[in-house]
């Protein structure tokens, strides 16, 4: 599975997508192709033949070290959309003690600006900062359309979509830059769902790949 | 079908353009940044747009100018024209802005999971299960069973009043029941209308009784104090504690709370034997004096010393003050500070007040107590805007506290009657009923009582987190609102207009919601209009124009009020001031405690030895609970340990409590651990909490849990033919819990 197409997938999990979206991404071809494009480094040595579909989490494998071997075998555990919705219904919005919304101004200093006179210009956590009116200006610049236009520009899936596009399109060091400068904050994203939804052992494993695929882009593109 | 992935929702894969101006490389966030800096310097951003609004983080709504860049909030500033800013805005109006951005905000309708968690549902989900639930419980219980409860701004009004009206019931609620109710109450009954206001700019003699200008802030009535000091004018705070406003007072009086009635009986009782009074006020526009006089005589200064705690010559001294001061000696208005709702005699104190401007016949006068006119909007088409046809079945509360101020309503009736099974549905737009009216926990039993609770709001206030439906509404720089009418010497229009786009598309304006939900619940018909219509309808029938108040954000209506010194006609029953209310003499048989004349009444509690009255006040930085979810405000409230509870220091040193102790308050209701603030500053009688703190949503992380909760230790109460809460009729113990 080329890149691209990965960071797409990954983009329609960290939002309240719909039934068909869903569907498209974790799909079984799908899934599986996918996991292998963002777990390179999990080489599977030996699956039995009598283990359905579904129930593929005995799988012998083998990892390279550099990516977790708990995380692969939790992402193959994909829930039902219906699991999945009620799981986005209570997290992926805002306002609650369980958000955990994925956008990157929750993360950052409001407002780099020195002369923004608002009394809350250097304080973080508050939508809408200056990465997002940066999001919002390269969208511009390029010419596209916001992929979420419900979304904040610097929501998580429009920032993957835009990181594919430039794995697709742009120089190898303007996709490290992106990624160095938009998707740092994906530790602390990741420290967020332990502490506001620790159950969600899915989420989790997704975001630790999330973040080590990444990893993996800039050193391939390197 | 992996194409179709990002291809379908995401436009861009075959966009030639897009990938090649990608090639041409990515501007980083940093260059970015450093170029942006660089326009700015050297021009004014081409992107800034000024919009006209109102601060929406106190009741005083002052007029304010929004900048905005490339559609961000920018700054704020004070509107020069807006009586109530004069150009300046205060430190929480500034901050407040916050909750514009706030990760705390809601961004989608919610409903109540069984396990009171919540979960996102559609607006198209929302309506339908309100609407279906609501027309079932109007079906099997009537109109009357289900009421709505709002924060008694313009908007609010009009859409809350119209859509429960609609609806068929007259239960509609404001938070002025523990606000200002008791003392517009009792102003009504004495010279016809809810409130005056006192000419603090030319007094020469003004009385504070617990109101502090400079706590419950509003900049133009802080600055008016501030040159009145300057100016000389005697100020007298009245007050349990020195509170901010004491800076500019000639003199503080420390009086036992809940005692002011039988300050204000004492001063009249002096200006009555004097003769320092307005006799010809008194002959010619008044009623009941000669009843009332009588019954004065027992209320020396002496008799009144024992009670308040305040030597008798202080009282003496300060009414001949104020009779010497005649027109131009007065006793401020107040708000909710000593007698909007705290005490079992808050009523007959408003009462008091009223007579003690009136003995001085200052009505009008400058220097005195204004009477003036508050404009009212004009006619509106009524094929637009319907008329709601006339509700017969009476509020409910009114049979059981029918002195209560008409059209506000007594708002922790709905909480009494869910619990008693008769109120089933209600709405909640802007109002933190849980945390602000009455006990938490009676409030909290009403709300699990009813069938259908629905919370309009921007946050997860407590309030919310009980209901069934939570609907998000967007901020109100977000929002176009109605215009206001400012009472005055000069009336005036105030506008909010929209500033900035919507940020999270799943959240709406209350207008909207309540288009919605009307639509929803078969009452639609009564809704055919936009916002923009109305507003625009509203501002022409006041005969003024739009665009200019877009531009201006305020506009005056006529000329400025110019009969000070005229006689005043008070739109009475009697046309006259009444020293003996005519209304409670018509219904004498329903009453529980009042008569026609002022007559003492004690609080209902009294602290013993060992006990404290627990007494609450705001600070200038909050607005009760509403603001607590800001961090800039929160930062402050943190860095100076504002939540402390304040001891006076006799006490303190009797219980070996030091300053910065934890102290453990109890009483039968509650018991929460705070740490203290021993002060010379307070009457030994009470201990005094802020109002704001103890949070206990947790969807607000700033305020959870921090400080103690002033209503969980009200017990949840009704004073006597009136109606308000009494919170200050509270007693507790104080005893330390670690250094
Ligand atoms: S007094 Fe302060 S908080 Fe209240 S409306 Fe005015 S500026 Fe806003």
């Amino acid at each position: 599975m080329h890149s691209s197409t990965a960071l797409g997938i990954f983009a329609s999990l960290y939002r309240r997508c719909d039934k068909e979206d869903w569907i498209d991404a974790t799909e079984h071809d799908t899934w599986q192709d996918f996991l292998k494009t963002v777990c390179p480094t999990i080489e599977i040595i030996s699956l039995p033949d009598d283990l359905s579909a579904d129930d593929q989490n005995n799988e012998v494998v083998r990892d390279t070290n550099q990516l977790d071997t708990k995380s692969y075998h939790e992402l193959k555990k994909i829930p039902s959309y219906e699991k999945f919705i009620t799981f986005a219904n209570q997290h992926y919005i805002g306002g609650l003690p369980t958000s955990i919304v994925a956008v990157e101004s929750l993360f950052r200093t409001w407002s780099a600006s020195c002369d923004s006179q608002v009394a809350f210009a250097k304080q973080t956590g508050l939508y809408n900062s200056d990465y997002a009116d940066h999001m919002r200006y390269l969208f511009e610049a390029y010419n596209i359309q916001i992929p979420y236009k419900t979304l904040p520009p610097d929501h998580l899936s429009n920032l993957l979509i835009f990181l594919s596009l430039l794995v697709e399109n742009a120089s190898l060091s303007d996709v490290c830059t992106f990624i160095d400068e938009h998707l740092d904050w994906l530790p602390a994203y990741l420290e967020r769902i332990n502490e506001r939804a620790d159950k969600a052992i899915w989420l989790i494993s997704l975001t630790q790949v999330l973040i080590k695929y990444l990893t993996c882009i800039k050193e391939t593109t390197s | 079908m992996q194409g179709r992935l990002i291809s379908r929702r995401s436009m861009i894969a075959g966009s030639a353009a897009a990938v090649a101006l990608m090639s041409t490389g990515v501007l980083s966030m940093q260059d970015w940044l450093t170029s942006k800096a660089h326009a700015e310097e050297a021009s004014k951003p081409s992107g800034e747009e000024v919009f006209a609004s109102t601060c929406n983080a106190c009741s005083s709504k002052c007029g304010m100018f929004v900048h905005v860049r490339d559609g961000k909030l920018w700054k704020l500033v004070g509107n020069k024209d807006h009586p109530y800013s004069k150009g300046m805005l205060c430190p929480r109006g500034h901050g407040s802005a916050q909750i514009v951005y706030s990760e705390d905000r809601l961004t989608s309708p919610m409903k109540r999971n069984e396990d009171g968690s919540f979960s996102a549902i559609s607006w198209d989900q929302a309506y339908k299960e309100i609407g279906d639930k609501l027309k079932g419980i109007v079906a099997k219980s009537g109109p009357e069973s289900v009421s709505i409860i709002t924060d008694p701004r313009p908007i609010g009004q009009y859409y809350s009043q119209r859509f429960i009206n609609a609806l068929g019931s007259p239960n509609y609620y404001t938070h002025n029941a523990t606000c200002n109710g008791s003392l517009a109450a009792g102003y009504t009954v004495t010279f016809g209308t809810n409130n005056f206001s006192a000419d603090v700019s030319n007094a020469k003699v003004v009385v504070f009784l617990g109101r502090s200008y400079a706590d419950g802030i509003r900049p133009s009535a802080a600055k008016n104090l501030a040159d009145a000091a300057e100016k000389g004018t005697k100020i007298v705070i009245v007050d349990p504690r020195y509170n901010n406003s004491a800076v500019f007072a000639s003199q503080w009086i420390p009086i036992n709370p809940g005692t002011d009635l039988a300050l204000l009986l004492a001063i009249s009782h002096v200006l009555v034997k004097e003769k320092l009074y307005d006799k010809d006020f008194v002959t010619t526009n008044s009623i009941g004096f000669d009843e009332w006089a009588p019954e004065l005589e027992q209320y020396t200064p002496k008799w009144a010393a024992e009670i308040t705690g305040i030597d008798a010559k202080v009282i003496e001294t300060l009414a001949k003050d104020l009779g010497t001061a005649g027109h131009a000696g007065v006793i401020e208005q107040s708000w909710r500070a000593a007698f909007g709702c705290q005490h079992q005699n808050s009523y007959e104190t408003a009462r008091c007040v009223a007579a003690v401007n009136a003995l001085l016949g200052n009505y009008n006068h400058k220097g005195g107590a204004g009477l003036y006119p508050t404009a009212k909007l004009g006619k509106l088409d009524e094929t637009k805007f319907p008329k709601i046809p006339e509700i017969t079945i009476k509020k409910v509360g009114l049979a059981e506290y029918p002195l209560q101020s008409s059209g506000q309503g007594i708002v922790n009736i709905v909480a009494a009657k869910a619990k008693e099974g008769k109120m089933k549905a209600a709405f909640f737009y802007h109002s933190n009923a849980i945390k602000c009216y009455g006990n938490p926990k009676d409030w909290q039993e009403g709300m699990e009582a009813m069938d259908l609770t629905v919370c309009i709001d921007v946050q997860m206030s407590e309030t919310a987190q009980l209901c069934d439906y939570v609907l998000a509404e967007c901020s109100y720089l977000e929002r176009l609102e109605l215009p206001q009418i400012l009472g005055g010497k000069q009336n005036m229009m105030d506008g909010r207009f929209k500033a900035l786009e919507i940020m999270h598309p799943d959240t709406l304006p209350g207008d909207e919601i309540f288009v919605g939900l009307a639509k929803a619940s078969g009452i639609g018909e009564y809704f055919n209009f936009t916002i923009d219509e109305l507003v625009k309808a509203q501002v022409k029938s006041m005969e003024l124009d739009i665009d200019e108040l877009a531009k201006k954000g305020v506009l005056k209506i006529g000329e400025a009020w110019d009969k000070a010194g005229e006689p005043v006609t008070f739109a009475t029953p009697s046309t006259k001031f009444e020293f003996a209310a005519s209304k409670i003499a018509g219904m004498m048989d329903k009453m529980v405690m009042h008569k026609p004349t002022i007559a003492w009444i004690p609080p209902k509690v009294t602290p013993k030895e060992g006990e404290f009255r627990l007494i609450g006040g705001k600070q200038s930085i909050h607005s009760h609970t509403m603001t607590t979810s800001i961090e800039a405000l929160m930062n402050i409230t943190k860095e100076y340990n504002l939540e402390r509870i304040w001891i006076p220091a006799a006490k303190a040193k009797e219980l070996g409590i030091s300053e910065g102790d934890t102290v453990e308050v109890s009483n039968e209701l509650y018991s929460g651990k705070v740490k203290a603030h021993v002060t010379e500053r307070l009457n030994p009688t009470c201990v005094w909490i802020p109002t704001h703190y103890g949070g206990s949503s947790s969807y607000l992380k700033q305020g959870y849990q921090f400080g103690i909760p002033h209503m969980e230790f009200v017990p949840f109460d009704f004073e006597p033919d009136v109606g308000p809460p009494m919170t200050h009729e509270v007693i507790v113990t104080v005893k330390k819990v670690s250094a």
